[in-house]
């Protein structure tokens, strides 16, 4: 530009192509952002301050790894929203950076229905996978032993894989789709 | 049914107009299908406005339900109001904010509750994230006023929450720090920014009103832009202080940008400063104290209106930065003190 350069930061995830974010630059000492599309619950400030003036490679590498994850995280929300709703007993809750996921969830087991309750966090902001995972059970009877089984197993699975591939599995596992909804 | 309930039901509807009963009614989602099919919509507002109060007694509408529909008025005619921004912030080096909506919902609560026992408070989950949130203020003593809310509309996981103007101003301080604590902030500031034009003030501090980037295969080449006039007059008439507008026009696009601008009503400065004059024995120069006076500048867009100063011969250009300044620093009203 006639400023300085303006940088265009894509995303994608799982080779999918997501939103692209701009931050126009001006050449100034000291170097400073003229205006941007940042989302504004993306740390920015926090980032250039301590990387703009000193390293500005290490500055945009940084705010690729943000938006790269925000845009990862919001894909298996979106997804798992869109895709999954006939799993799902109850609306996701999610909030603007898409690191605090909790919703309640059914799974044929032995021929019943049983309800989860999963509530991922993911206090990473540069990942796309929870740092931690609870799922409750949230039936009234008594938890049997192989249900208990299966619940510490959902655990690892949110650990381990994207939302909406851990909801593939669970498709592919049961006979039939659980249709009804609390 | 509470009679003031009742009453206040019947308020709220007969605000709306009628070409927009339907489209609440259905947002309220509070009467049924079944319900708005009995009613005749056709008829004078009034017999319209008596019928859906008797069908919201029906269905025992709450306080809450009430509220809910005065929330959703609020959303399609928010214009109505004057808002406020209030910005907030948290310590250094704080864990990362996992927001909770419905944590946030119940701490904010709970900290006005804890404070004043008489108050309603009504939330609506809004796009982006974002939460309406109506509170009808009481006293110790009183029921609260369902007739002077106050509304503040809050992004998770951002540092700033717009309220519509509050009469009652003693509540602000509780309203802050329910906001800041349930939001886990620390500090909350008021911000000199305040419009009827909600969204423009959301644009303006999320710095989401400049959306043009400069991308390899996107710029025009500044020649092309001047003067579109050339191309449609007699190439014997020729254009006066042809370099005069064309530097105008270019020093106006570096400021304003190509985007349409957010849109404010007004800019005020409060002045006290120095008379400064070029005239010698200027009465006014001579005295000591700092001349006190309040300059406001209205419009129905303010911006739009500043951008077309220069261009239009009122104005120099460059512009005041006192001016251009507005939507980068977020505020338009200011104090001016000699340094």
């Amino acid at each position: 530009t006639s400023r300085g350069f303006c940088v265009c930061i894509s995303t994608a995830f799982e080779g999918n192509l997501l939103d692209s974010y701009f931050v126009d630059l001006v050449i100034q000492k000291p170097l400073r952002i003229h205006h941007h599309s940042i989302p504004v619950f993306i740390p920015l400030e926090e980032i250039s301050a301590k990387y703009l003036q000193t390293n500005i490679q290490h500055f945009l590498f940084c705010l690729c790894e943000y938006l790269n994850a925000y845009a990862g995280r919001k894909y298996q929300a979106d997804r798992l929203q869109s895709d999954f709703a006939a799993f799902l007993a109850g609306p996701l809750r999610r909030n603007s950076l898409c690191n605090l996921l909790s919703f309640t969830y059914k799974v044929e087991l032995q021929g019943q229905s049983v309800p989860f309750c999963a509530r991922l966090r993911y206090k990473d902001l540069t990942t796309t996978l929870p740092t931690d995972v609870t799922v409750t059970y949230q039936g009234t009877d008594a938890l049997s032993p192989s249900w208990e089984e299966q619940r510490a197993s959902h655990e690892n699975l949110f650990f381990s894989k994207p939302l909406h591939q851990v909801f593939t599995s669970f498709a592919r596992k049961g006979e039939k789709l659980d249709m009804s909804l609390v | 049914m509470d009679e003031t309930l009742v009453e206040f039901i019947k308020r709220t509807i007969m605000k709306i107009p009628i070409t927009e009963m339907m489209p609440i009614l259905k947002a309220w989602d509070f009467l049924s299908e079944k319900q708005l099919q009995t009613v005749n919509f056709r008829q004078r507002k009034e017999s319209l406005v008596q019928d859906l109060v008797l069908l919201c007694e029906e269905r025992r509408a709450s306080i809450h339900d009430a509220a809910l529909l005065d929330i959703i008025y609020t959303q399609f005619h928010r214009h109505q109001k004057v808002w406020d921004v209030f910005q907030m912030s948290k310590e250094p080096g704080e864990d990362i904010d996992l927001f909770d909506m419905e944590q946030f919902k119940s701490s904010f609560v709970k900290i006005l509750q804890r404070a004043l026992k008489n108050v309603t408070v009504s939330f609506r989950d809004a796009e982006e994230n974002a939460v309406w949130i109506r509170i009808a203020w009481g006293t110790q003593y009183r029921k609260p006023n369902q007739y002077k809310p106050v509304y503040v509309v809050y992004y998770s996981q951002t540092p700033y929450a717009f309220t519509s103007f509050c009469p009652l101003k003693s509540n602000m301080p509780l309203l802050g720090q329910a906001l800041t604590v349930a939001s886990n902030h620390h500090k909350i500031v008021k911000m000199d920014l305040r419009s009827r034009y909600l969204d423009s003030l959301k644009a303006i501090v999320f710095k989401q009103y400049n959306r043009t980037f400069e991308t390899h295969n996107s710029t025009v080449p500044l020649q092309d832009r001047t003067l579109e006039l050339d191309i449609h007059m007699d190439s014997r008439i020729i254009h006066e202080n042809r370099i005069e507008k064309e530097r105008v026009q270019r020093v106006t696009q570096e400021t304003f940008g190509d985007y349409p601008q957010p849109r404010l009503e007004f800019a005020q400065y409060k002045l006290e400063t120095k008379f400064k004059s070029e005239l010698n024995g200027d009465i006014l120069a001579e005295r000591k104290e700092p001349l006190r006076c309040l300059i406001k500048f209205s419009s129905p867009h303010l911006l739009e209106a500043l951008k077309a100063l220069a261009p239009a011969g009122i104005a120099d250009a460059p512009l005041s930065p006192l001016l251009t300044c507005i939507p980068n620093k977020g505020m338009n009203y200011f104090k001016i003190r000699d340094k």
